[in-house]
């Protein structure tokens, strides 16, 4: 992949890559065509879900995936037909009767499953797009993956080149920004994250040096 | 030697096949998967949980593959999804609750949580809360995209490692959804026996044949036999038998 505008980068996300992303500067500076899958309070499962029904969907030959997993502490939801995130720090839900269910979060949110969960997800979707070939690269929103004896297995078997250093809270997206003096996500921040982004294409091989 | 690792719910932890309710070492030496073994002298990992959910067979599979595996031994899974309407919580670290299973390489902080469980079966207050809540938790049309797209990226890892697999449903076929329909049409069906089909699940294809079930919807010994010769067809055609 040298550039050209027939070649699309794909991004899915939380709320951090929805508007002034930085995989929309990343995809200039690819010359790239760039299309948007990110949601705002998006979960795991949800990006999961998304990354594989794209590629099943459409035609990923001269596309590069980008995807940023968010916080592990949010659960889908539906209600009346639409879609909602659940999650310990949140009030606004469309139906007030959600509220109580605050009360068991640490039930719903236990965090050996919630981070072996997370763990299996990326795992499996390392594999599944490796098998079909196409070219990704992950990186963590807000939260890093917890190494604990209920996960380090799996985490010692990802593919480390291609999602940035999952274990690490400093390499989180937001608290890179943070220790790089940004103290809001803005325009800049998010062409500061796009500037690394690019360097980790082309360390790890995503794209040629240039 | 080969080992059969077979990864489900209480069907392919044998429920109830000799009157125990549990995983227990009676019921499990007469599952399907013990009965395949057994002719074709093979060891037998058991990893089906009463009340097991799809994320549960999908997380466990995962895991069995990254802690279990042994290079240069031979496998062959055997995953038998379950219907939608269950998930997986876990009792927390600091207290003394367990939920004790005879299931291979199980966490006892794990519990499954089944749409409709009777309250008396859990043992804290706040899973009985939970289960008064329901209603609020269970989100049919989420969770069967989130099936698709477990059988689907599973069936790429398997074929990514070269590990021999075939799955069924358990109880219930997969239902469509706007959302899911395109991974469904790319299930290679040779290695999952008709997922749309209720009447070829291990539960309603055995109820067909005339087989006996127990009074909480398990079949007998006999249905199990039955089904193991009906997945060894399926497994001589793929070549792994």
């Amino acid at each position: 992949m040298d550039g050209g505008t027939h070649l699309k980068l794909v991004s899915f996300g939380d709320e951090y890559c929805t508007t002034d992303t930085a995989a929309d500067l990343l995809s200039q500076q690819l010359g790239f065509k760039f299309v948007n899958h990110a949601n705002r309070l998006s979960t795991n499962h949800k990006i999961f879900r998304d990354v594989v029904k794209y590629t099943v969907e459409k035609n990923t030959e001269d596309a590069i995936l980008l995807i940023g997993w968010t916080t592990p502490f949010r659960r889908d939801g539906e209600h009346g037909g639409k879609y909602f995130v659940y999650s310990p720090d949140c009030n606004d839900y469309p139906s007030k009767q959600y509220k109580k269910l605050h009360k068991y979060d640490h039930y719903l949110f236990d965090e050996i499953l919630i981070h072996n969960t997370w763990a299996g997800l990326v795992y499996g979707l390392q594999e599944y797009l490796q098998n079909l070939d196409i070219k990704y690269y992950m990186y963590n929103t807000q939260v890093s993956l917890q190494f604990n004896p209920y996960t380090h297995r799996i985490l010692r078997n990802l593919d480390g080149k291609m999602y940035n250093d999952p274990i690490n809270q400093n390499s989180t997206m937001i608290k890179y920004l943070e220790l790089n003096g940004y103290k809001n996500i803005d325009a800049q921040a998010q062409n500061t994250w796009a500037n690394f982004l690019l360097q980790k294409f082309r360390s790890n091989g995503i794209i040629k040096k240039q | 030697m080969t080992t059969i690792v077979a990864i489900g719910d209480s069907h392919t932890s044998g429920s109830m096949i000799m009157g125990f309710p549990a995983p227990h070492e009676a019921n499990i030496k007469k599952t399907f998967a013990a009965r395949l073994a057994e002719r074709y002298s093979m060891k037998h990992h058991n990893l089906g949980m009463p009340g097991g959910s799809n994320a549960y067979i999908y997380r466990s599979t995962i895991k069995y593959i990254n802690e279990q595996l042994r290079p240069n031994k031979d496998y062959l899974f055997l995953i038998g999804w379950t219907s939608t309407a269950r998930m997986e919580l876990r009792y927390p670290d600091n207290t003394d609750v367990e939920y004790k299973v005879g299931t291979d390489f199980f966490d006892l902080k794990y519990m499954p949580f089944s749409y409709g469980t009777a309250e008396h079966l859990f043992q804290t207050k706040e899973a009985v809360g939970l289960m008064r809540s329901q209603d609020l938790l269970f989100y049919p049309e989420i969770l069967a995209n989130d099936w698709a797209t477990y059988a689907l990226v599973l069936q790429k890892l398997f074929k990514q490692k070269n590990i021999k697999y075939l799955m069924f449903n358990a109880c219930f076929e997969i239902e469509t959804t706007p959302d899911n329909l395109s991974l469904i049409e790319k299930f290679d069906t040779d290695h999952y026996i008709d997922p749309l089909a209720r009447n070829k699940s291990f539960l309603y294809w055995g109820l067909d044949a005339g087989f006996e079930k127990t009074d909480c919807w398990h079949l007998k010994a006999d249905a199990h036999l039955a089904w193991s010769k009906f997945l060894e067809k399926r497994l001589l055609q793929l070549g792994y038998l």
